[in-house]
């Protein structure tokens, strides 16, 4: 009896999927992160019986039967779409409205990509993730500065105390990707690239198709409640499908045991 | 009565009902399964038995009964699976009757799963990395490529300049189409372009076409027919005791 079996693989799949769930209900609040859509592909299939064969009642099978073993995650995609972008009144804050990530050095000299702009600035006055991870390019606020202003285009101007003019002290550029899809993610809301993700393209903000900055904002995360509990009926759902047709399956063999009385 | 006849036919037919239990359980499996189509299998009957001749003397309206199934028919169901907006540039579905056509390891595949990803060589791949097949062969991104855009028409633009154009395959018929996994389908008869394309819709992703609902009442219809040929088994059984047993005692 296959059935079981079969019925099995989609118990153990929608099991994967509302880890997936799990995961993004639990990053609801997660500045920058994007959700995960686990996807399931069919198994191999078993034929029963090939084309061309004979059948018992003699004639020719014209198509053979083949039944299939179940299902598996395929892939786990990550949506890219925009997550809604609050205020936070903190000057470091910085969302990016539209495509493209912030780069960061992280500690094995590799660039990491990130949605999630809550920078600080250390002992040094160096612009960083809340890691501890270096923004990328490097900026350097004078500690004599009074006030930080970071444009759409990325241009980051301070203010330093006793000067009239503020004073241009870096560009930040954003890192876009052909598709995002491929990007390995390293948890702490970083990727890094891959092969299926591509070489990025880095480019001042607003330019060559990449987004935005808005400073003082931060990009929330793009799972949705809604979604995410229809996705988590839909998964026990299948899971209780699946538990009936195991059942059947068990009922099927006891009538089979019995049949001799 | 045969001997041998009833209880035999009955558990062929049982064996046969397995066979569809356990089709059933894989379309079951499969109901998020993107593109994936389901199995639809049928019983067919064998010949019909004669059991006596209607002109005979002393037979009334008794003729020939119906033949018990003995073998099953499949086919692919092509009915459309609902479509899910993803926003992923790689996500395709197609608006209407046909494939998409995959250079598989076996050969040319048919699938509507169009949860696509750029694969080590740059190229349109499946999740398995099978390239995704244009009217000029894999459809490859250059390294570096800002944005991807697949026209209705199929055509991929890469940053403004087309690298391709999706093959689009005719939809074969439904018994000539042997599943692959992985949603791929392979098919018995030549595979021929689509004379009417499909629309290629991008950002969206095609959903299974199983549904829970026929699966469940489909499943108790198996198991009620299972459980009245396991009682046929039983009964001939016992007639059997009878004429063993009881057949000549006093």
């Amino acid at each position: 009896m296959q059935a079981l079996y079969t019925a099995s693989t989609g118990m153990t799949g929608q099991q994967t999927r509302i880890d997936v769930i799990a995961n993004n209900l639990a990053n609801m609040n997660t500045s920058g992160f994007k959700t995960v859509q686990a996807n399931f592909q069919d198994l191999v299939y078993q034929t029963l019986s090939a084309p061309g064969t004979t059948a018992p009642g003699g004639t020719t099978v014209p198509t053979g039967v083949e039944v299939g073993l179940g299902t598996k995650v395929g892939s786990t995609d990550r949506l890219f779409t925009q997550g809604s972008i609050v205020q936070t009144q903190n000057p470091l804050n910085l969302a990016i409205s539209g495509n493209g990530f912030f780069q960061v050095t992280l500690p094995d000299g590799t660039i990491g990509y990130t949605r999630d702009g809550s920078f600080q600035v250390n002992g040094q006055g160096q612009l960083m993730t809340a890691n501890g991870y270096l923004v990328q390019p490097a900026i350097t606020v004078p500690q004599n500065a009074t006030g930080i202003t970071i444009g759409a285009d990325g241009t980051v101007s301070a203010t330093i105390a006793g000067q009239q003019n503020a004073q241009q002290i870096g560009q930040l550029q954003l890192a876009g990707f052909a598709n995002p899809n491929g990007l390995a993610p390293r948890g702490q809301n970083l990727f890094t690239a891959t092969q299926a993700s591509g070489t990025p393209l880095v480019a001042t903000a607003g330019l060559q198709g990449l987004g935005t900055l808005q400073q003082g904002y931060l990009e929330q995360s793009n799972v949705s409640l809604v979604d995410e509990m229809v996705a988590l009926i839909d998964a026990e759902r299948a899971y209780e499908a699946m538990s009936k047709v195991v059942s059947s399956g068990d009922q099927m063999l006891q009538m089979a045991n019995t049949m001799n009385g | 009565m045969s001997t041998t006849t009833a209880a035999g036919a009955a558990a062929s037919a049982m064996t046969l009902l397995e066979q569809m239990t356990d089709g059933l359980a894989n379309n079951l499996a499969n109901v998020d399964t993107p593109g994936f189509q389901s199995i639809v299998m049928q019983l067919q009957g064998g010949p019909p038995v004669q059991v006596a001749r209607a002109s005979d003397a002393g037979v009334a309206g008794v003729g020939t009964l119906e033949g018990m199934p003995v073998s099953l028919a499949v086919a692919v169901d092509q009915r459309p699976g609902a479509v899910q907006p993803t926003g992923n540039p790689l996500d395709l579905s197609l608006g209407g009757p046909g494939y998409f056509l995959v250079n598989s390891p076996t050969g040319p595949a048919l699938t509507r799963d169009g949860a696509f990803h750029l694969n080590a060589a740059g190229q349109i791949a499946t999740a398995s990395g099978d390239p995704v097949l244009g009217t000029n062969g894999p459809i490859v991104v250059p390294s570096g490529a800002k944005t991807i855009q697949v026209g209705e028409d199929g055509t991929v633009t890469v940053d403004g300049s087309a690298v391709g154009q999706l093959r689009l395959a005719a939809a074969p018929d439904p018994t000539a189409m042997v599943p692959l996994g992985g949603g791929l389908y392979q098919s018995t008869t030549p595979i021929l372009p689509a004379t009417t394309p499909p629309r290629v819709v991008q950002g969206s992703l095609e959903m299974s076409n199983a549904s829970s609902i026929e699966g469940m009442v489909q499943l108790i219809t198996i198991l009620r027919a299972y459980e009245q040929l396991a009682d046929a088994v039983k009964t001939d059984d016992s007639t059997k005791t009878l004429a063993t047993q009881s057949v000549g005692q006093v």
